[in-house]
C-alpha cells in the first residue's frame, strides 16, 4: 500500500479534530476527499506532512509500509511525501530556483542520491514551466512573494513537478484558479499521474475532478471518512449536499 | 551630569589624565571643555538609553599603546584589492597608497568646531585622539578604486580617532570600512564628512569582533547640494557597540541612504542611531535596518528625520525590522519622524518578531532541514538591508552573515 491510514485520532488543544480515520490509497490511484468546511481534511493533510502542534493520540500513517508519524517533515518529504498548501506561503527574499534547489538537493542527499548539476536543475525548471505556462520571470521573483491567489497554486504544482514526489496530497489545489488556469494546473497534475505514485486530492468541486478522474471519492465529515464511492459519489454530493452524513453523525 | 556636577567616574578621570599628559593645541581645550561638561553618557540619557557608556566603562583606561604585533592581513573585504588606511589602536600604520584623487594628510583643524562639542564621545574623541587635529582624507577627482579604511584594536586600554573625510565638488569615492578587535579596548571613533557639491560618497562598514570590545563610532556629516552618501553597516556588536551618524542635508536633492543589520549573539549589544536634517528641497533619504538577536543580545535602533519648514519635496523612508531568536534576546526600537514642512513623503515602518514557524515548516515540508531552513529565512530577511549595496560588497555582506548564521 502506498498510503495507509489506520484509525487516525488527533486533537489540537484538548478538541479532538480527527476521530478513526482510516483510508488506503493504493500506488497508481488517485483518491478524492470532499467534505464541509472543518471537517478536519487539512488538519489530515498537516498531520500527515509533519506540521507541530497537532497530538496523535492514536493510529497510525504509513508510507510505503513505513510510519511517518514519528518523522521530521523534512524526512517525510525524502520519502516523497509532498503536500500542495491550500495556503501556501510567501517566503519574501527567498529566491524560488534556489529554494527549490535546496529543496531537492536536501532530499537527494537524505536518500544517499547525487546532487543535481545546475544545468539540470535548470532543464527540469525551464520543462516544469512550460507544462504550466508560467513565464520564466515568475522563477526569478522571491517564492510566493506577491503572488495572486491562483499563481501560488501554480507555483505548488511546479513543486511538485520539481520533486517528484512519490505521494502527492493536494489540499484545494483547485481553489483560487481561473477556468483556463485548473486546466493547465490539472495537466500538470495529471502529468504526475503514473503506476508508482499515489495522489490524494482534497476538493470542494467537481471540476478537476472531471479532469483528474479519481479512481476513489471519500466522504470525510467531522473527522472520518463517511463513505466512499466512485466518481459518481463526487455527483451526487455537488446536487445533495453534505447533509446526510451530518444527520448520520448526529 | 557634567563632570562639575557629578562626582568624576574613574573612567572620566582616567580620560583626564590623558587629555593632561597631551599637548593643549589643535582644538583640544575646546573639546575637553565640552566633554567635561557632558561626562560619559548613561541610560538616564534619553538618547542613550539602551547603551549605558558609562556604566560599560567602569573601569578606568589609559591610553592604548601601539600595536606590537604584526598587523594581520584584512579580514573584511579580503577580496576587494582595495587601496589600504590602516590604523591600529588610534595610530596610523605606514604610508598609504591612495588611488588619484585621493589624498591622506593632517589638520590641526577641520570642520567648523562647536558641532563636535555637541556629542559627548565626539567630543571626547576630539580631545584624546593622539595626533593632535584631524585625520583628513581628501577626494578631488571621481576615485573608482575602492579605499579600505581599517580600524584595529587591541588590548584593554581606550584610544580615540578624529578623522575627516573632505569630498569636493562632483567628486566620488567609496569606502570599505572594517572595525577588528581582538582583547577589550574601547574604541572611539570620529568620523566627520564634509560632502560638498554633488559629491558622492558610498562608505560600506563591517564591525566584527571579540566580545568584549567596546566601540562607539561618531559620523557628523555635511551634506550640500545634489550630494549623496550611502552608508550600510554590518555588526555582530561587543560589549557595547554604537554606530552614530548626524547628517545635516543643507542643500536641495541630497541622497542619503543608512541602511544596517546587527546580529548579535551572547550578550553582545549593538545600536544604530541616525539623524537626518533636511533642511533643503527635494531630497530623498532611505533607510533599512534589519536586526537578528539570539540568546541574551541586545540589539537598539534610534532613527530620527528631521524635516524643516523650508524642506518641501522631501521624501524619506525608514524601516527597522528585527527578530528575536531567543525568550532572553532583545531588540528596542525608537523611530521618529520630526515634520515641519507640509509637502512631503515621509514614513516609518518597526516590527520586532520571532520568525514565522508556518514559513519554517513550509520549507521543511519541502525537504530542508529545520537549521537550513532557518537559516534561508533569515538571510532573506536580513538581505533586504543590502539590497543597495554594489554586488562585490554585498557578497561580503552576505557572506560574513552567513558564516554567522552558520554557528548557530
Ligand atoms: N490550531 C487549531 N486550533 C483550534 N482549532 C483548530 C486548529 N486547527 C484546526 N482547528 C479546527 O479543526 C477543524 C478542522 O479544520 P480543517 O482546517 O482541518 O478543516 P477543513 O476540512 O480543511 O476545512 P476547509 O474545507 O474549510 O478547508 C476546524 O473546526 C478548525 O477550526
Ligand atoms: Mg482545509
Amino acid at each position: 500500500m502506498m498510503l495507509k491510514i489506520d484509525n487516525l485520532h488527533v486533537s489540537v488543544e484538548d478538541k479532538e479534530i480527527l476521530k478513526g480515520l482510516s483510508l488506503e490509497v493504493p500506488a497508481g490511484e488517485v483518491h478524492a476527499i470532499m467534505g464541509p468546511n472543518g471537517a478536519g481534511k487539512s488538519t489530515l493533510a498537516h498531520v500527515a506532512t509533519g506540521r507541530d502542534g497537532y497530538e496523535i493520540t492514536d493510529g497510525s500513517i504509513t508510507l510505503k509500509g513505513e510510519e511517518l508519524t514519528e518523522m521530521e517533515p523534512e524526512e517525510r518529504a525524502a520519502k516523497g511525501l509532498f503536500l500542495s498548501f491550500q495556503y501556501p506561503l510567501e517566503l519574501a527574499g527567498v529566491p524560488t530556483l534556489t529554494f527549490l534547489r535546496t529543496a531537492l538537493n536536501a532530499q537527494r542527499k537524505a536518500r544517499g542520491e547525487e546532487e543535481i548539476s545546475a544545468p539540470d536543475f535548470m532543464k527540469k525548471a525551464r520543462a516544469a514551466a512550460e507544462t504550466l505556462k508560467m513565464p520564466m520571470d515568475m522563477l526569478k521573483r522571491s517564492l510566493n512573494a506577491g503572488f495572486s491567489g491562483g499563481e501560488k497554486k501554480r507555483m505548488e504544482i511546479f513543486q511538485a513537478l520539481i520533486l517528484e514526489p512519490d505521494f502527492l496530497i493536494l489540499d484545494e489545489t483547485d481553489s483560487g484558479l481561473d477556468i483556463d488556469a485548473l486546466k493547465v494546473v490539472a495537466e500538470g497534475v495529471d502529468n504526475l499521474r503514473n503506476a508508482d505514485r499515489g495522489m490524494l486530492v482534497i476538493t470542494h468541486y467537481q471540476r478537476l475532478l472531471d479532469y483528474l478522474a479519481p479512481d476513489k471519492v471519500h466522504v470525510m465529515a467531522q473527522g472520518r471518512i463517511m463513505d466512499s464511492g466512485g466518481p459518481e459519489l463526487a455527483r451526487a454530493l455537488e446536487s445533495e449536499g453534505y447533509d446526510r452524513y451530518l444527520e448520520d453523525a448526529a | 551630569m557634567s563632570l562639575t556636577q557629578h562626582k568624576p567616574t574613574p573612567a572620566e578621570t582616567a580620560f583626564r589624565e590623558a587629555y593632561e599628559a597631551l599637548d593643549a593645541s589643535g582644538g583640544r581645550a575646546q573639546s575637553w571643555a565640552a566633554f567635561a561638561e557632558q561626562g560619559l553618557p548613561h541610560k538616564r540619557v534619553e538618547e542613550w538609553k539602551w547603551s549605558d557608556v558609562r556604566q560599560t566603562l567602569r573601569q578606568p583606561r589609559s591610553q592604548s599603546g601601539a600595536v606590537e604585533s604584526d598587523i594581520s592581513p584584512a579580514q573584511a573585504f579580503g577580496t576587494a584589492g582595495a587601496a589600504e588606511i590602516v590604523f591600529a589602536n588610534g595610530r596610523l600604520i605606514g604610508e598609504p597608497e591612495l588611488p588619484e584623487g585621493a589624498v591622506l594628510h593632517r589638520q590641526d583643524e577641520a570642520n567648523p568646531p562647536g558641532e563636535r562639542e555637541s556629542y559627548p564621545l565626539a567630543a571626547l574623541a576630539g580631545a584624546l585622539t593622539l595626533e593632535t587635529g584631524a585625520y583628513v582624507l581628501e577626494i578631488n577627482g571621481e576615485v573608482s578604486r575602492p579605499i579600505r579604511l581599517r580600524l584595529i584594536s587591541e588590548g584593554e586600554g581606550a584610544h580615540h580617532l578624529r578623522l575627516s573625510v573632505v569630498v569636493r565638488e562632483n567628486a566620488s569615492a567609496t569606502i570599505l570600512e572594517s572595525h577588528e578587535g581582538e582583547g577589550a579596548p574601547y574604541a572611539n571613533t570620529l568620523v566627520e564628512l564634509d560632502l560638498q557639491r554633488n559629491a558622492r560618497l558610498k562608505r560600506y562598514i563591517i564591525h566584527q569582533g571579540s566580545a568584549d570590545v567596546v566601540n562607539t563610532t561618531t559620523t557628523l556629516g555635511h551634506v550640500a547640494e545634489r550630494a549623496g552618501y550611502h552608508q550600510a553597516i554590518l555588526t555582530f556588536g561587543g560589549a557595547l557597540t554604537r554606530f552614530d551618524a548626524r547628517l545635516t542635508c543643507e542643500g536641495d536633492e541630497t541622497d542619503i541612504r543608512l541602511d544596517g543589520a546587527y546580529l548579535l549573539d551572547g550578550q553582545r549589544h549593538a545600536d544604530l542611531t541616525s539623524v537626518v536634517d533636511h533642511r533643503g528641497e527635494g531630497s530623498v533619504t532611505q533607510q533599512v535596518v534589519k536586526g537578528v538577536v539570539d540568546d541574551r543580545g541586545r540589539g537598539a535602533f534610534q532613527g530620527r528625520f528631521d524635516v524643516a519648514r523650508g524642506a518641501q519635496k522631501t521624501d524619506a523612508q525608514m524601516q527597522h525590522h528585527a527578530l528575536l531568536l531567543s525568550e532572553r534576546a532583545q531588540s528596542n526600537a525608537k523611530p521618529e519622524l520630526m515634520i515641519f514642512a507640509d509637502d512631503v513623503q515621509c514614513a516609518h515602518g518597526n516590527t520586532v518578531g520571532a520568525l514565522d514557524e508556518n514559513a519554517l515548516f513550509y520549507m521543511r515540508s519541502r525537504g530542508i532541514d529545520a537549521a537550513s531552513a532557518r537559516a534561508l529565512l533569515i538571510e532573506a530577511f536580513i538581505s533586504e538591508a543590502f539590497a543597495h549595496i554594489p554586488d562585490d560588497v554585498q557578497e561580503e555582506f552576505i557572506a560574513r552573515s552567513r558564516e554567522w548564521l552558520e554557528k548557530k
